[in-house]
């Protein structure tokens, strides 16, 4: 704690700052998701406050209901929009806090190491042995590399169409990197991809059930650095991925899936479904989108509503809130000087918030 | 590794390695039957429809996009070379060139 606000403040600001320097906000897909939270702000930090008050009045203890909380990605990107909305709706300081305090205790209690915001590790040291054993990873050729490169492209692909842009950390989280030079040699690295439901049938309830529901990828690379950002999805490699790929396997559905043949009709029934559905996305028109923008933003924390006993669900009050509005230009780029940009992301208001404690 | 050519174009480095290929310029999905493997895939920026012909490509070069975007994350996947935020590939390049792409520089050349 410096004399004014947690710690833990300037690190995310740094992390979140950084990584989005990496990043075009034109890219963006369906819409810019900044421009959006306007509309709403006030009524996600509402939901955001009951669900955190309601999982401390019931007594409950984020190591208890660990394994239960949404994936570790999409509770460090979920929290960096709850930011900026705190900041939009003028969130009062002790509401704003107990919110906070909250994802912080939980984001740090899902991290391994010392760094918590530009961080993927999970898994302590002395776990990554028990990962290895589970996992059981095979020698990898090029082949083998370039079938795994193309499974991995097609699931993060299938995961944008399912979740949107903003969303997608609930189907793509990246865990690592792991030393394990004392099993595979010096330099070595494990990164684990985790596609972790690629087949939400409540989000999708009319769709054709898409062909697998989770997919677990377990590299082991050698010559590579490996650099973590705050969106875990988004590690920056240096050295090629398919020709420095020592060991692999792939859990499709709790089965080892390892041989040539076998990874070639993963890759090929994903990379269809993930085309195919982002044509049928595309085909949704913006209010259609808008609406089903709030439904992957609520099934993103579902297993948190889950613990406290809320809806994921976009309330009424919601849908009506976003219907027939336009995007309420916010972020235009993300080229800007760091204090434009705090500003911008609430970071500057929650400093505040925390001074005024 | 030295590139003899013509430098066209410059951007962000988003993926390493070097490729030489013909280009296609697509917008969409509706490219995909004439979307030949080895080609270097030119786009103003991906979307997940191109994924099959992404597959294919022996380059990727986007108009727009930064060092995480989703032709960035996912060349670097594939291991093929990928420059983005090239600007204007999407009007200079045409179909059929031989070009050679630099995603280690972040540069694109006509190729000799």
């Amino acid at each position: 704690m410096t004399q004014e606000y947690p710690d833990w403040i300037d690190e995310y600001g740094e992390a979140f700052y950084s990584s989005f320097q990496m990043h075009d906000v034109r890219v963006h897909m369906p819409f810019n998701g900044w421009d959006f939270y306007p509309l709403f702000a006030n009524l996600w930090v509402r939901k955001m406050y009951e669900t955190v008050k309601l999982f401390r009045e019931k007594g409950l203890r984020v190591g208890d209901v660990i394994e239960r909380l949404p994936n570790h990605g999409s509770m460090k990107f979920k929290f960096s929009e709850i930011i900026m909305c705190l900041g939009l709706a003028h969130t009062p300081p002790e509401r704003a806090r107990f919110i906070c305090d909250f994802f912080v205790e939980a984001i740090r209690a899902q991290t391994a190491g010392e760094a918590l915001w530009a961080n993927n590790k999970i898994h302590a040291f002395e776990d990554v042995g028990k990962v290895i054993a589970y996992s059981r990873p095979v020698p990898a050729d090029r082949a083998h590399a370039s079938e795994i490169g193309k499974i991995i492209t097609g699931c993060a692909t299938l995961g944008h169409g399912l979740y949107n842009d903003f969303c997608v950390d609930i189907s793509y989280d990246m865990y690592g990197p792991y030393d394990v030079s004392g099993v595979y040699g010096d330099g070595a690295l494990m990164l684990i991809r985790s596609f972790d439901d690629l087949n939400p049938t409540e989000l999708w309830p009319h769709h054709t059930p898409f062909p697998f529901k989770k997919i677990r990828v377990f590299g082991i690379y050698k010559n590579i650095i490996l650099r973590p950002t705050f969106v875990t999805c988004q590690m920056i490699s240096t050295g090629n991925m398919i020709d420095n790929l020592s060991h692999f396997q792939v859990i499709v559905d709790g089965r080892a899936v390892n041989s040539l043949d076998e990874l070639k009709v993963v890759r090929e029934a994903i990379l269809k479904s993930a085309s195919s559905l982002y044509v049928e996305y595309q085909g949704f028109s913006f209010e259609k989108h808008k609406e089903f923008w709030l439904s992957q933003l609520g099934y993103q924390l579902k297993n948190l509503f889950d613990i406290v006993g809320l809806d994921w669900h976009p309330s009424q009050e919601m849908v009506n809130r976003v219907k027939d509005k336009e995007l309420v230009p916010t972020v235009e780029t993300y080229d800007i000087p760091r204090e434009e940009f705090y500003e911008k992301f609430g970071i500057e208001y929650l400093k505040q918030v925390y001074r005024s404690a | 590794m030295e590139i003899k050519g013509k430098l066209i174009l410059a951007g962000v480095a988003a993926s390493g390695g070097v490729a030489r290929g013909k280009v296609k310029v697509i917008t969409g999905i509706q490219d995909s039957d004439s979307f030949e493997e080895g080609s270097i895939l030119v786009t103003r920026i991906t979307d997940p429809t191109m994924v099959m012909m992404m597959a294919k490509s022996a380059a990727i070069v986007c108009d727009i996009g930064g060092l995480t975007s989703h032709p960035s994350i996912v060349s670097r996947e594939m291991g093929i070379p990928c420059v983005v935020n090239a600007k204007t590939a999407t009007t200079i390049l045409q179909d059929g060139q031989e070009i050679v792409v630099d995603g280690t520089a972040g540069k694109i050349y006509f190729a000799e």
